[in-house]
Parts: structure tokens; C-alpha cells; sequence
């Protein structure tokens, strides 16, 4: 059957079962590359987008569950970042991408959807988070290269950026 | 779409046929500018390893592309051969960039494995490139009207030795056209002392793209007429087929699933134009199996490995009298019966997110 679905400001009609995962739609039926395939199980957060603001696990949830809310994939960050900061135009990136690669943090960087997407809804709530905060806020989100050091390290330097404190 | 599935026949080959380039491991997001690429390669037709247009293309622009036919899949292998041929072609980082691993477009170097990137596949690409630069001098030669001793080149621009006025780039010497040359196997490749690339840090050139989220994992390869598969497994067979053997695939369970069977001798699995539709299939279709032979009769390793555990002692094994009684009895191998099944469980949920492990953060 059909579903509207609000993805990153822009409305969408996909047909889809109704027990059928977020995740399928937004991959297959709307071609996004943000949102991926990790274990299917909410176990690894690499499936994450926002709804409504909020980090939610695309493979276990119905699309039927999200209709009439906002969604936010990767894609669609920097136009939120905008929105949150009453900037006239998105940047290229969000800050915390900019700054993973600046700190040239992502290996192989299929968990980077879920990194990006954790940290831009602790930063939109908490601009200044301490290293216990970003810890106990990214926990559940798996990355099997390894590479929490720079993670966090890309994660401080945005919030320092963002309040205005480095450049 | 593929408009019958009942016409389908999911042979690699013919998904190659339907489907144009198949791409087979991580790839890059960068796409050369102009239309060098598209024009390039046939997969009917293997490269020719030792042509130079098999390994690299200089674009009008003055930079390069270089065919780089390892995986990248984050260990920064792209970034390390990029590094060796602009070292060779005297060119700077921001002057080369490498294209998706796609079997049309490049040059097969074999698995992407042991930490062997540049070591194996390191001194292809730096001998291509230093070929590459050869025939880029000899052009130059011609153009400039003097010896190739004589040219220097920098960054891509070959001008005569204290006559930095009196030069031509490479894009103006061959941009967006083919070499048409092969290996000489002479071309000089630059002593490591005078090395300005290699060696330096460098960022990995895979990073922007996968941050900003445009980057092309496998898992988001979509070619024309595409199924999504799932291999079912009875329960308790490994890979390979290695363990149980399925004795029958019943159909009627997902007769209510818009997906198809695959079966391969003990390879089962179900496709279905809808991804959802495979995953719903492969769970629930229900493949009563078999599990290996094993002995009923004699105690088994706990393991359940189905090895018969030792009795005797191996340290006495020599000194004890042979004796038919002591032999295990009725030791012929029994087949389990119980049928045992690859189905969904139902009532099976995913954990909550809330309680998902910890990484190590």
C-alpha cells in the first residue's frame, strides 16, 4: 500500500508492505545511501536516521510507524543543521562531517551513517558535551574498524567549532 | 524491472548480460570529469595488462585517472597507489584520482588481500605510470623539438631544462585521448631518493565522500533487472553446504511471499524484486534437513561434534589385548531422523535498541 513519508523536508509516496522495515524504503524505493544494512537487529546503528529529531533504528521500524513525522537521513543533516541554527543556506556539510574529516576519522566507513546521525542529535541538545556525555550518548552505535578514538576526537572538535571556539 | 520472473534465470552470466558492469567490492564515489570513462572498456574484451591505456588516462584538465583494480575498504590502499603513480607521473596528489572498482573499467589485479595492495599491486601501477611518463617525454620531445634528456617535468607541465617558458602539460599532449602505446619494459622509474609523494601524509582521498554520505558501498549497488537474495540454510548447515543436508524444500511456505526459490544441489536460497520480499522468504521458507551421519551407538564427544570419545586410555591402548567382544558394537553410522527446520520463529522480535551491546566507547 501507499505511505507519505516526510523524508529531509520533502514529502514522498512509497508503496510498501506494511510490516516492511523504514530501512528497505528509504534504500531501495528512495535510492539513499545514508541509512545501510548493518545487522537488521538495532544491535550496530548503522541503520539510523532522526525522526522527529530523535535517533531511531530504520531496520526494525515499520514504515507505517513513521508516517506524518519528520525524517532526517545523512543526506538531509546539513539542511537540519541550517534549520537548527537559523542559517539562510545548508552547508556543504555538518560540522561533525566536516570534522570526521578533518580528523580523518572514518575507515571504512560503513558505520558512519550512525556516528553522524548519534552525534548531530547530542549536539543539537547538548553544544558542549563533556567525554562522559559523548560516551554514554554513542553507546550502541558498533564500528568494527575501530576507530571510537577519532570518533571522539571529530565529536569535540565539532562542538568546539560550532560554539565558536576553534576554527 | 524484469517483468517475469518465471523467465528468469539467475546465473552470474546472465546478470552480467542484464546488467551491465557488475561491481564487486567497495568502491570509490569519484567519477572522473569528461567522458574518458564512459567511452572505456567492454568486459567481453579482457585489458591488456602491459598497454598503458589499460592503467591510466590523462584528461585534458591536466590530471589523471589511474585504473585501480584493488578493493578499497577503508585500509587506504586507493590513496597509497594514487600516491605511487602521481610519484612516477610527476604529478601532485590533487592531479590524480582513481575511478569505482568495476570489472569493465579496470584492470583485474587479482584479490584485494594479506595486506598485499601495494606491495603486489604497488609496482603495476608504478610501472604503468612510469611508462605512462615515458611516452607522455616522447610527445613532448616532438612538441618542445628537443631530447627527452633535456625535459624536466613538474607537476604535469614537461618544459626544457632551464627554459621554464618552453613547456606543454600533458593534457595538452594527450588529453582525453589513448596512448596507444604498450610497456617498452625501459621506461625508468624514479629513484626513491628524489621521491616527493610516497612516502609523505597524505589525507585518504575515500574520506569526503564517506562522510558526506555519497560514497558507493556494495550494499547500495543497484544495476537494471537487480533481485535481492538470501541464502536459506537448513538448520545447522555451514558454509559450503558443510552439515545438515536438506531433504526437501517446501514451497507452499512462502506461497503467500511474491519471491522464488534458488536451488543448487544443497545451495537453497529465494530472490525477489523487492528486498523485503527475499528477507520475508528466506525465514519463512521452511527446509526440513538432515544433520551428518553420526554413531548412536558409542558415547559421543560432548562437543556434539558426533566423534567418538575415547574409552581406553591412549597410553594403554598398545597393551591391551585385542578382543572382537571389546570392538563398539553396531557402530554403522545411524541418520538422525528428527527433520529439523530453517523457519522463522514466530514471535521472534528484534531486541530494542535500548538494550544493545556496548561498543567500546
Amino acid at each position: 500500500m501507499d505511505y507519505h513519508i516526510n523524508v529531509n523536508g520533502m514529502s514522498r509516496t512509497v508503496n510498501a508492505g506494511p510490516d516492511t522495515p523504514l530501512l528497505y524504503v528509504l534504500m531501495n524505493e528512495l535510492n539513499l545511501k545514508g541509512p545501510r544494512f548493518g545487522c537488521g537487529l538495532a544491535q550496530c546503528g548503522s541503520c539510523s536516521v532522526l525522526l522527529d529529531g530523535v535517533e531511531i533504528r530504520s531496520c526494525i521500524t515499520p514504515v507505517a510507524d513513521v508516517q506524518g513525522k519528520a525524517l532526517t537521513t545523512l543526506e538531509g543533516l546539513p539542511a537540519l543543521y541550517a534549520q537548527q541554527n537559523g542559517l539562510a543556506q545548508a552547508p556543504a556539510m555538518h560540522p561533525l562531517q566536516q570534522a570526521f574529516v578533518d580528523v580523518q576519522a572514518p575507515q571504512c566507513g560503513y558505520c558512519y551513517n550512525g556516528m553522524t546521525i548519534k552525534a548531530s542529535e547530542l549536539l543539537a541538545k547538548t553544544p558542549k558535551p563533556t567525554e562522559a556525555q559523548i560516551r554514554a550518548h554513542m553507546d550502541g552505535h558498533l564500528c568494527r574498524c575501530g576507530t571510537y578514538p577519532r570518533v571522539m576526537k571529530a565529536i569535540q572538535l565539532a562542538a568546539a567549532r560550532m560554539a565558536g571556539e576553534v576554527r | 524491472m524484469i517483468a517475469h520472473q518465471s523467465e528468469l534465470d539467475f546465473s552470474r552470466r546472465d546478470l552480467l548480460k542484464g546488467g551491465g558492469a557488475l561491481i564487486v567490492a567497495f568502491s570509490m564515489a569519484q567519477v572522473p570529469a569528461g567522458a574518458a570513462l564512459a567511452a572505456r572498456g567492454d568486459a567481453a574484451v579482457a585489458f591488456d595488462m602491459n598497454a598503458i591505456d589499460t592503467w591510466i588516462a590523462i584528461h585534458a584538465d591536466n590530471t589523471a585517472t589511474v585504473y585501480i583494480g584493488k578493493g578499497e575498504f577503508g585500509q587506504g590502499n586507493t590513496t597509497g597507489l594514487l600516491q605511487i603513480a602521481a610519484e612516477e607521473l610527476d604529478l601532485d596528489m590533487s592531479q590524480v584520482r582513481s575511478v569505482q572498482l568495476d570489472t569493465n573499467v579496470v584492470p583485474n589485479q587479482g584479490a584485494t588481500t594479506s595486506s598485499s595492495s601495494i606491495e603486489r599491486g604497488g609496482p603495476q601501477i608504478r610501472a604503468a605510470a612510469a611508462e605512462a611518463r615515458r611516452a607522455l617525454l616522447s610527445l613532448a620531445s616532438n612538441k618542445l623539438r628537443t631530447q627527452i634528456g633535456s625535459l624536466v617535468i613538474d607537476k604535469g607541465i614537461v618544459s626544457i631544462d632551464g627554459h621554464p617558458t618552453q613547456s606543454v602539460s600533458y593534457g595538452a599532449l594527450i588529453g582525453d585521448k589513448p596512448f596507444n602505446v604498450k610497456f617498452t619494459g625501459t621506461a625508468p622509474q624514479k629513484a626513491i631518493t628524489r621521491y616527493k609523494v610516497v612516502g609523505t601524509n597524505v589525507p585518504r582521498v575515500d574520506i569526503p565522500a564517506k562522510a558526506a554520505g555519497k560514497y558507493t558501498h556494495m550494499q547500495h549497488l543497484r544495476v537494471a533487472g537487480m533481485l535481492h537474495g538470501r541464502v536459506v540454510r537448513p538448520r545447522g548447515q555451514r558454509a559450503y553446504g558443510v552439515g545438515a543436508k536438506p531433504m526437501t524444500v517446501d514451497e507452499a511456505s512462502i506461497k503467500d511471499v511474491p519471491a522464488r526459490i534458488v536451488r543448487k544441489g544443497d545451495f537453497i536460497g529465494v530472490v525477489a524484486e523487492n528486498e523485503w520480499d527475499a528477507i520475508r522468504a528466506a525465514r519463512a521458507l521452511k527446509v526440513p534437513g538432515r544433520k551428518r551421519m553420526r554413531c548412536r551407538a558409542m558415547p559421543t564427544c560432548s562437543s556434539g561434534c558426533g566423534r567418538r570419545r575415547p574409552t581406553t586410555p591412549r597410553s594403554s591402548i598398545g597393551a591391551m589385548p585385542t578382543r572382537r567382544s571389546n570392538k563398539p558394537r553396531s557402530c554403522r553410522p545411524q541418520p538422525i531422523t528428527v527433520p529439523i527446520s530453517r523457519t522463522h520463529r514466530s514471535g521472534q522480535t528484534a531486541p530494542s535498541a535500548t538494550s544493545a551491546p556496548s561498543a567500546r566507547w
